[in-house]
């Protein structure tokens, strides 16, 4: 929204799946322990992904405060803001790699993964229908507040023209701050979502599903919140097709070779806004 | 807006230490320069020799290594403003291919090395080329993807090794009884051979039209494109430049350490190289240097010392963490060191002063030099003349022959105007037509006029003549020859030049720098000749610059030709744009509201300086909304309504026709924009 990439944004992420594994030790969840049914279930998800989305949340916040604020202020070029993103992503990546070291962090099993049903050799998973349902959810929640609120409001008259949306009376760095919590609320509920299907955290985990989140976004149209889920639904059919007919070790080749063919041809995605900006 | 933006930008200053040795440095003849360069060398050559073979091995890798790599990634990102994050493809480029061709094909190292630099920079263009389209963030994205592309290709192809890599690369055979073994030494050599090298092009490449056209891009892309600057080539030329350094930086550390796999050529190598780039100072090659080095051995010598251990301690009761020595810390304080220093620091250890300036505030384009520093009038050690230029000046009153009798121009377009014509031009932006079916001859050598209300679509005409916008249907041609749908380097190239309405100059270059990079359109040294130095790459240099100054005395603003652009008050940088568009020596120059914001005293000065243009030999095609300013100016004048000319014709007739006066609602002498 902010045309600005934040290469960041992984470890915001990365940050919300460490949230999640915390947040079960704290609940009391043990490796072996049986995963749980029923009501404490829903209330071990909801409670650990607030916990996710609020550790995240901060985080985005904070790094905006912190890094980008400055530069903003003072005008700087793109360039120092990338920069500095890429400086933060790195810092906050290596201090969790020193912290809890480099090695894959076990998470314990809350959901047991039912089959539920199988539709022409393709297994549903329960696990796997709550991230879609969860993913439709929010784009839909974030779609409307886009649309709908006031905030959400600045925020679009923000993305188009920073400056005259300023003498609008938009408070430019409150929407600032609320872009970066929203971005690091859902990357901390992706976090979740990402702990609870894959149950394992490592310092580097923001890395790809950073790039492959950015790739869906060019692939949907930057800046159009419906064009993500789909540029996110279709960048994973891509993939897992290209990796059946090529073999596995080349599936993140082949989100790259996408990112890379979409900006060529079609800046502005599939359900692109007016954003032939992404042309120099 | 503007003045709020000045207002909160913070002023900047560069501290004291590096501007003290900065300033000692320009005032130092070139003896005493010569001298400190010989001394630095001379200490890299002799030092080493008193140290252990440890320590030589780290001087080797990762010191030299890195200062030749943040060399390349430099062209790259400090000289010509792209951020490539995937540059250790290059370097794994240079590797494979000196690993392949040694184990596999029996070459020795010194055959290998042409091929391993040549197949970087193909690697440079191939890589560049799809990406070097896209926008500055795009890019950088684009390029990382590249690099872990490289990098699993690498991992998974068996005939590279996959993830085992290639072993027994055999070492270079000796050379004059040196022989390369397992002493670093002579690698070490080697790669400070390869970095002088490499600092010689770098500078003479950065002193070239090829430097200026790589300022130019990173200031403003698209006017780069309407100075003549193809600006694609160029960033093509950059990427490849720093991609062959990179292949050579690989060829050495793969003949040395006779062992290479995936895992050498990391994501993070990149950020360590880019933050060795940011710390040192982008631009700036001295800067470079140093930054590169501190980042290859203060991790080095803090492993040793005791102060690294503390250091350790220290980090590890903050952090939690469990390292047992710094290493393990550095790129993590790197990460926290790009964001320091884009923070409080952004123009490095020791900065550019040029790139300081820049990155301390993005220049927009119509920056009226309010908040930029004045320090940086001295910064290019370039003699400021000072003495009256001959040309008209500000509120002289100076009749047109007077002016004429101090010709010192050139022949503008070999002293040919041109004729453009301008044919059945449409134009819609989505939806909206700007201009429907125009048509539009200027006669050569004749001034025209194009006037009309607010979004007559009178810019859109330039645009569409330069090749900014791809017009819907209609052709424009010059002299015969169709310019509609020729990228805009090359419109101006076939001579049409333009101004911009609002003021887009290069704001962080010097106003000779910005008249120079007009006069570069007409040269064709190309980047092999500027790196060799070819004669005539020399004499067009030469040219160049007096044809820049002369330029600059024309309009009146010689003796601000070594002020940065940036710091010219408003009228002045209105003359350097125009000087900077009649150095590309068009035969069709187009004005978009010259006179903009002058005074009356000025605006006659421009006059004279419009005429003179057109008895120099160009045709002129000028918008402008004061009309007294046109009328008496112009020869003919053509009115725009609405996207379709209501009329043309002698001012006289045009003033008197009733639909002009019916779009101007009665108001046909006084409209202002």
């Amino acid at each position: 929204v902010l045309r600005l990439i934040n290469f960041a944004h992984s470890e915001v992420f990365m940050i919300g799946v460490f949230a999640t594994v915390f947040a079960m030790h704290g609940l009391g969840i043990a490796a072996g322990d049986p995963p749980k049914v029923g009501l404490a279930l829903v209330v071990t998800l909801l409670v650990v992904t607030a916990v996710a989305m609020a550790t995240s949340g901060l985080t985005a916040v904070a790094i905006e405060r912190v890094a980008y604020r400055p530069l903003r202020r003072r005008n700087a070029p793109r360039l120092a803001a990338l920069i500095t993103a890429i400086g933060v992503s790195l810092f906050l990546q290596e201090l969790f790699a020193i912290r809890y070291g480099r090695e894959i962090l076990g998470f314990p099993r809350v959901l047991e993964k039912t089959q539920l049903a199988s539709i022409g050799g393709a297994d549903i998973r329960i696990d796997k229908v709550l991230v879609i349902v969860a993913a439709v959810l929010l784009t839909v929640g974030l779609d409307r507040f886009l649309a709908g609120s006031r905030l959400g409001r600045g925020i679009r008259a923000t993305a188009q023209d920073p400056e005259t949306a300023a003498l609008m009376g938009i408070d430019i760095d409150r929407v600032v701050v609320v872009t970066f919590l929203i971005g690091g609320l859902l990357a901390g509920a992706a976090g979740t979502l990402y702990g609870v299907f894959f149950e394992a955290a490592r310092f580097d985990i923001g890395f790809l599903p950073g790039i492959k989140a950015f790739t869906a976004a060019v692939l949907g149209g930057i800046g159009n919140v419906r064009g993500a889920l789909l540029g996110g639904l279709l960048l994973g059919v891509l993939e897992n097709w290209g990796s059946a007919v090529l073999g596995g070790q080349w599936k993140d080749v082949f989100a790259f070779a996408v990112l890379v063919l979409v900006l060529m041809f079609r800046p502005t995605g599939i359900l692109g806004e007016s954003l032939a900006r992404a042309r120099a | 807006v503007t003045a709020r933006r000045a207002g909160g930008a913070r002023r900047f200053r560069l501290p004291p230490l590096s501007d003290r040795v900065g300033r000692w440095w320009d005032g130092q003849g070139r003896g005493v320069r010569a001298a400190v360069v010989a001394g630095i060398v001379l200490a890299a050559v002799v030092v080493p020799l008193a140290l252990s073979v440890a320590w030589q091995s780290v001087l080797f890798y990762p010191v030299a290594v890195f200062v030749l790599l943040a060399l390349g990634l430099n062209v790259v990102v400090g000289q010509a403003g792209l951020l490539d994050l995937g540059y250790v493809a290059f370097y794994a480029v240079g590797a494979y291919t000196t690993a392949k061709l040694t184990t596999a094909a029996g070459w020795s190292a010194w055959e290998a090395v042409v091929l391993a630099v040549l197949l970087a920079s193909l690697a440079g263009v191939v890589l560049g080329a799809p990406t070097l389209r896209l926008r500055g963030d795009y890019l950088a994205i684009v390029t990382l993807g590249f690099g872990e592309i490289a990098r699993i290709i690498a991992q998974n192809s068996e005939s590279l090794g996959a993830a085992r890599g290639i072993s027994g690369i055999p070492h270079p055979p000796a050379v004059d009884g040196i022989r390369f073994g397992l002493d670093p030494l002579p690698y070490y050599y080697l790669t400070l051979a390869a970095i002088v090298v490499t600092v010689a092009m770098v500078l003479r490449l950065g002193h070239s039209r090829v430097g200026r056209a790589w300022a130019a891009i990173r200031e403003d892309e698209d006017v780069a494109e309407a100075m003549g600057v193809p600006t694609f080539k160029m960033k093509l030329w950059a990427f490849a430049i720093g991609a062959s350094t990179g292949g050579l930086g690989g060829w050495i550390y793969a003949s040395r350490v006779s062992f290479i796999n995936p895992d050498n050529f990391p994501f993070f190598l990149s950020v360590i190289l880019l933050s060795a780039v940011v710390l040192g100072g982008m631009g700036s090659i001295p800067g470079v240097i140093v930054g590169a080095f501190v980042v290859a051995f203060l991790p080095e010598y803090l492993r040793d010392v005791s102060a690294g251990d503390t250091l350790t301690r220290w980090l590890n009761a903050i952090t939690g963490g469990h390292a047992t020595n710094i290493t393990e810390y550095r790129v993590m304080l790197f990460g926290a060191a790009l964001v320091a220093m884009m923070i409080f620091r952004p123009q490095g250890l020791l900065p550019s002063r040029k790139r300081a300036a820049e990155l301390a505030v993005a220049a927009p384009d119509q920056a009226l030099g309010a908040t930029m520093a004045e320090a940086d009038a001295e910064a290019e050690g370039e003699t400021v003349v000072v003495d009256r230029p001959a040309g008209l000046d500000v509120g002289d009153e100076l009749p047109a022959t007077a002016v004429r009798e101090a010709s010192p121009l050139p022949p503008a377009g070999e002293g040919r105007p041109g004729a453009l014509q301008v044919e059945g031009l449409s134009v819609a932006f989505g939806g909206v037509a700007a201009l429907r079916g125009l048509d539009l001859h200027v006669h050569p050598g004749e001034i025209l006029a194009l006037i009309g209300p607010n979004g007559a679509g009178k810019t859109t005409v330039f645009n569409c003549v330069t090749g900014f916008v791809r017009p819907d249907g209609g052709e424009v041609r010059v002299d015969g020859s169709v310019l509609t749908g020729r990228p805009p380097h090359e419109v101006t190239r076939a001579g049409v030049a333009r101004t911009f309405q609002n003021i887009r100059l290069f704001p962080n270059e010097t106003v000779l720098e910005n008249a120079m990079i007009g006069a570069d359109a007409r040269r064709r040294t190309s980047v092999p000749g500027a790196l060799l130095a070819v004669r005539r790459h020399g004499r067009e240099e030469r040219d160049v610059r007096g044809e820049a100054r002369r330029l600059l005395d024309l309009v009146g603003i010689g003796h601000r030709a070594g002020d940065v652009a940036a710091n010219l008050p408003y009228g002045d940088q209105r003359r350097l744009e125009i000087a900077r568009a009649v150095a590309t020596r068009p035969r069709v120059l187009l004005l978009d509201e010259p006179a903009a914001g002058m005074g009356a005293g000025e605006k006659q000065g421009l006059s004279a300086l419009v005429r003179r243009l057109r008895d120099d030999g160009t045709t002129i095609v000028l918008i402008d909304h004061d009309m007294a300013f046109v009328f008496a100016l112009a020869d003919r004048v053509a009115v725009l309504h609405f996207g379709e000319k209501i009329a043309e014709g002698l001012p006289a007739d045009v003033q008197r026709d009733p639909r002009v006066v019916e779009a101007y609602l009665g108001a046909p002498a006084t409209g202002d924009g």
